[in-house]
């Protein structure tokens, strides 16, 4: 059940966010040898000198270049935890922090967790008695802080999925020891039949749990926020609202601006990284032209798509070309510049488009600033968890998670496969077992005397 | 009068199953011994099912041998049929399971108790035990008083009691003070171990009738015979020839179902006068009856109770309905319907210790020398309280010899998962030993107890040379072999792709590694051997061994990797010292279960209901504190690196 302190960690971390730079930190004795499996600079990372900073490629487990980034060593014990040490500045955004941060943890680093490197830092003699009283703290002060309770209602969903999983593959498991430790005779053909359904069952609910990874991890990790639309729409003075500083420079020339601008904000105790784009036209202009393509490639990056148009004008081919190929991403048609014209053709246009597009528009005004509470709101709701999703599933919100669910899918699929493969059951229950204790690591249970008060419940022991 | 009998090194009261294997370890270490028993004719006493073995139990009796305990070499002696179980579900689990002659087995462990050196054996019922009390309130065990008030001193005091403390027979609405077999009970110890500050529970068990086997038609039964090829207990005996005993398979039907419904009210476990809570997994037929209606028909095996007898045992009628229901019932079923009882079914309710008061040395943490082994711990069955027994003798010797204690953990033996169930997580029901309740069950199986503790035993010195270094030879023998068949390389050739079809195995082109081969699910190391002609004539148990290392490597690796992460945690020592009342992080629930288990490593404490992965955290926090606390104090001036 318990997590080892002899693991190397990985965690990223967030303090440096809006800088749009990334720092990765991995912790443990084979900090060195992992970072190595992943960088690609002038020296190996176990040639550096220690506390250097190296310049290098980031190159994922399949030999693929994720990102340049500056890697710093540091040795053993001269650093927080008193372990070996590496930091990795990324600059790229979420997305490839996040990847960066998976290919380490695929090179074998473990997800570290919440307050793990002060734990080492503690456990290391590094911190003292007080500091580590302020650890404990943490640890126990597990359930009160903000986004805990924001996103608890989705994780109840997704326990309660998990759970209901392994209550199955417990049942599966009691029925086999049943035969084993009480049942002379040997399992039947349409016995075993029936708990290669039932597991082919948790299989395919440990999948679906999985598919929902992408969803959940907006959660987790943010959520990717892209304006775009046509040029003079009010993209740029949309971002800066959001942002609440003059990010993007705002003219009445259309076309304004040609490059993706980035940056993060917290809307509603939601991490979102926000992109402004060039407007969408067609256009001579070689330089409006890239950007206009990199609009496109940012709104398919998207977890959600903040679409403006001008109250003043009407639909045309380029906003149903773009509404189209994206329609089955997550939009929110944006009607800007309800000061311009008056109430009533702001209804009449509000109908229109929803008549067009089947989306429920949000009127405002950047200038005046009618209508951006409403916008706040709606925003709050498109990404409120459990209403992110319309079929309110459970979601896995966090990598740890996902990777003992991903444990437990293979290990179910193992079991599966030994059934036909006319393993004897007893190795089958290994799978088993591996798949109840990682997704015990989920909920926090242990299921060893579920099983044995299971089969006392649910078979007529005793000769 | 009271007179000083004796002064001894340890003390067993009661030779059961536990008594024997305790009152031998003790002596066979060196200790001065002496073991009470109520009636000498009924050491070793079988007063359950005429068997030994079964389902994780046979594990059990594997690991007595292997540490050099007496059970396995008895039961082969009295060996009348034996079976391995589960041959179809997996090695983890094959078992072996035996029918033993009653009065050989007694006659035998008896005769073995009488020729040990240093040890004694008294007829007396101890009543109470002696204790010495310092000025901390610490008690120490001194010795213990007979019924005639006499006084033996000791050292150590092994409790083996079994189901005798103040034990209860019911049978139907009669209720009478006795024990097992017509016994009488020992009523008078409880009440000085509960004035010692102790813990007792009550709990219940029964047995089935005897019956006579000239009253049973068995042309209407199926026969069970044992093994055509026998495998014995003890890793001493390479092979036995014996002629083997049926047993016989009946079952129960409606009628028998009708009239233990109309009876039910006489059902002294319904009508509520047994108070002591049964073992799920050992129901008796009204409660099989009650809790499945769905079920048409149970089992009844027949089984003999020795060679010399005519007594047979109806196992799967325990009962503890009256009498004339009992034989009702036993009438309706094929084969018994002229069925003439010998002794009928009964419960017996007993007093037994909380084992969670117990060290994983099965010492009492608040009685000093004080020990106590078998179903006086909760547990049930002969091959539970054996393998106690053992390691409580075992204690009580490296004690007295101011040695380390003797533990087994859960990744090493079954031994050891029993005795960390019952002591961590105390028990509700009698406890059997489950296979299903091993983690790490296929390391722990019963081929290879000996390669998991003959080393051990040796080191302790309950192992003899001579069974150590037939062991040496075996494990060399094995790993010669598996070192052998990784190298060995199948050429492709018209007889092996012949071989192969003949399996439904698909046939190879270019040449094939053996352990590759013995891998694949239609084919295994032992029919392998036409197409190995390298391959000497080895002893069964060594083929068995390599047959199973080979094909089940690849599960038993999976099964390792788990292991280290268990010993991790099991290594993180707790000092006895400890206090929990000075830990901040703990919740009050998860504090008081430590308080009372007082785990001995963290992963003892991370198996205690009520603790959870976060109190683990803080506890271990906690731990590194105090043991840095000096050095941290040195540190609070290191700013480097931050
Ligand atoms: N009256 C009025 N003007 C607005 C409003 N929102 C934006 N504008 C103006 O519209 C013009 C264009 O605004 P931007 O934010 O630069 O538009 P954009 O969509 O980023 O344009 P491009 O970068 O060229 O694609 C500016 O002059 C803004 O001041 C509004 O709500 N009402
Ligand atoms: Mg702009």
């Amino acid at each position: 059940m318990f997590i080892s302190d002899r693991d190397t960690i990985a965690a990223i971390s967030t303090a440096v966010v809006n800088s749009g730079i990334s720092i990765i930190r991995i912790s443990g004795e084979d900090a060195f040898p992992i970072a190595d499996k992943v960088f690609k600079g002038k020296q190996s990372v176990m040639d550096m000198t220690s506390h250097t900073v190296n310049y290098g490629k980031f190159i994922s487990m399949d030999g693929e270049v994720i990102d340049e980034i500056l890697l710093l060593k540091l040795d053993g014990p001269k650093t927080y935890t008193r372990e070996n040490t590496v930091e990795i500045n990324c600059h790229g955004g979420v997305n490839v922090t996040n990847n960066v941060f998976h290919e380490i943890v695929k090179a074998g680093a473990r997800i570290a967790e919440p307050g793990e490197f002060t734990k080492r830092a503690f456990l290391n003699g590094r911190i003292d008695l007080s500091q580590a009283e302020a650890v404990m703290d943490l640890i126990n002060a597990q359930t009160d802080t903000a986004s805990k309770i924001a996103i608890a209602h989705l994780q109840g969903k997704f326990s309660s999925a998990v759970k209901e999983v392994t209550n199955r593959i417990v049942d599966v498991s009691a029925e086999i020891e049943y035969h084993i430790e009480f049942n002379d005779d040997d399992m039947d053909g349409p016995t075993m039949g029936r708990l290669v359904a039932s597991l082919t069952e948790c299989s395919n609910r440990l999948k679906k749990i999985l598919d929902t990874y992408d969803t959940g991890k907006i959660h987790r990790e943010g959520i990717n926020v892209v304006i775009a639309g046509r040029p003079n729409t009010g993209k740029s003075s949309l971002m800066n609202e959001v942002l609440g500083s003059d990010r993007a420079i705002v003219t009445d020339i259309p076309g304004t601006t040609r490059d993706i601008i980035q940056d993060y904000a917290n809307i509603n105790g939601i991490f979102v990284n926000i992109s402004d784009s060039a407007g969408i036209r067609e256009t001579g202009d070689v330089i409006e032209k890239i950007g206009i393509g990199k609009s496109y490639e940012a709104a398919k990056n998207a977890d959600l798509i903040l679409y403006m148009l001008d109250l003043q004008s009407d639909l045309n081919s380029e906003d149903i070309k773009f509404l189209e190929m994206f329609k089955d991403k997550n939009i929110l048609i944006i009607l800007n510049k309800t000061d311009l014209v008056s109430q009533e053709q702001t209804k009449q246009k509000v109908s229109a488009i929803r008549c067009e597009t089947r989306h429920d528009p949000v009127t405002l005004s950047l200038k005046s600033g009618q209508g951006i509470e409403g916008l706040y709101e709606r925003f709050k709701q498109m990404l409120h968890p459990g209403q992110a999703d319309p079929k309110n599933q459970a979601i896995v919100t966090n990598v740890r998670h996902k990777n003992s669910v991903q444990t437990a899918y293979q290990a179910v699929n193992e079991a599966i496969r030994g059934f036909k493969e006319e393993t004897p059951v007893d190795l089958i229950t290994i799978d088993l077992n591996i798949a109840v204790h990682q997704l015990g690591l989920i909920t926090g249970e242990t299921a060893s005397d579920d099983i044995i008060d299971r089969i006392f419940s649910s078979f007529c022991v005793g000769k | 009068m009271t007179y000083i009998a004796g002064e001894y090194d340890v003390i067993v009261i009661g030779a059961g199953h536990a008594g024997c294997e305790a009152a031998l370890a003790s002596a066979r270490m060196g200790c001065g011994t002496v073991v009470f028993v109520m009636n000498m004719d009924r050491i070793a006493n079988l007063p359950c099912n005429p068997s030994i073995g079964g389902t994780g139990k046979g594990h059990l009796v594997r690991e007595i041998d292997a540490l050099g305990g007496q059970m396995a070499i008895t039961a082969d002696k009295a060996l009348i049929q034996m079976k391995m179980l589960n041959t179809s579900k997996g090695p983890a689990v094959y078992s072996l399971r035996s029918q033993i002659d009653r009065g050989l087995y007694q006659k035998e462990m008896k005769l073995e108790l009488e020729k040990q050196e240093n040890l004694d054996i008294r007829q007396h019922e101890i009543v109470e035990i002696l204790f010495d009390t310092d000025e901390n309130q610490v008690k120490t065990v001194r010795g213990v008083v007979t019924n005639l008030g006499t006084v033996y001193y000791g050292k150590c005091v092994v409790i083996c009691t079994g189901t005798y403390l103040k034990s209860r027979i019911i049978i139907g609405d009669v209720v009478y003070d006795g024990g097992p077999d017509g016994e009488f009970p020992a009523a008078k110890l409880s009440n000085c171990l509960l004035k010692a500050g102790l813990t007792l529970l009550r709990f219940k068990t029964g047995t089935p009738p005897r019956v006579n086997k000239r009253s049973i038609d068995f042309t209407q039964m199926e026969e069970q015979p044992g093994d055509d090829r026998i495998r014995p207990f003890s890793f001493d005996h390479d092979e036995m020839e014996i002629e083997q005993v049926p047993c016989w398979l009946t079952h129960t039907n409606e009628n028998a179902h009708k009239i233990i419904r109309d009876n039910l009210h006489r059902s002294p476990l319904y009508s509520g006068v047994i108070e002591g809570k049964g073992p799920r997994y050992c129901p008796s037929i009204e409660d099989k009856v009650v809790k499945f209606p769905g079920r048409d028909r149970h089992h009844i095996f027949i089984e003999p109770m020795g060679k010399d007898t005519y007594e047979m045992y109806l196992a799967g009628l325990s009962s503890s309905l009256p009498e004339d229901v009992q034989i009702a019932v036993a009438k309706t079923v094929r084969g018994l319907e002229d069925v003439k009882f010998n002794r009928c079914g009964y419960a017996i309710e007993y007093d037994c210790f909380d084992p969670m008061q117990l060290k994983p040395t099965l010492e009492f943490k608040n009685v000093r020398g004080l020990f106590s082994a078998g179903q006086s711990n909760g547990s049930s069955g002969y091959e539970e309280a054996a393998a106690q027994g053992l390691v409580a003798g075992i204690n009580c010797a490296l004690k007295l010899q101011e040695r380390q204690p003797f533990t087994i953990d859960r990744s090493e033996g079954y031994i050891g998962v029993l005795i960390d169930d019952l002591v961590t997580k105390g028990v509700s029901e009698p406890y059997r030993m489950m296979t299903s309740r091993a983690e790490y069950r296929l390391v722990l199986r019963q081929d290879n107890a000996d390669m998991r503790l003959t080393e051990t035993g040796w080191k302790i010195g309950l192992v003899s040379d001579k069974k150590y270094n037939a062991f040496c030879k075996k494990k060399e023998l094995v790993e010669k072999e598996i070192a052998r068949v990784m190298k060995t390389v199948i050429p492709p050739s018209e007889v092996v792709n012949e071989f192969l079809a003949r399996h439904n195995s698909t046939p190879i082109i270019s040449g094939m590694k053996l352990d590759d081969l013995i891998k694949r699910p239609e084919l295994d190391y032992i029919m392998l051997k036409d197409l190995d002609p390298d391959r000497e004539t080895l002893p069964y148990a060594v083929q068995e061994q390599v047959s199973i290392s080979v094909k089940y490597e690849g599960y038993i690796k999976k099964q390792l990797i788990q292991v280290e992460q268990y010993k991790r945690l099991e290594n993180r020592k707790i000092p006895e010292s400890i206090d929990y009342k000075l830990i901040d992080g703990i919740r009050v629930e998860a504090r008081d279960a430590m308080a009372k288990v007082r785990p001995a490593s963290l992963g003892q404490a991370s198996r205690i209901s009520g603790v959870n992965p976060s109190d683990i955290t803080v506890l271990q926090i906690y731990l590194e504190q105090t043991r840095r606390r000096p050095k941290v104090e040195e540190k609070q001036n290191d700013q480097e690196a931050e």
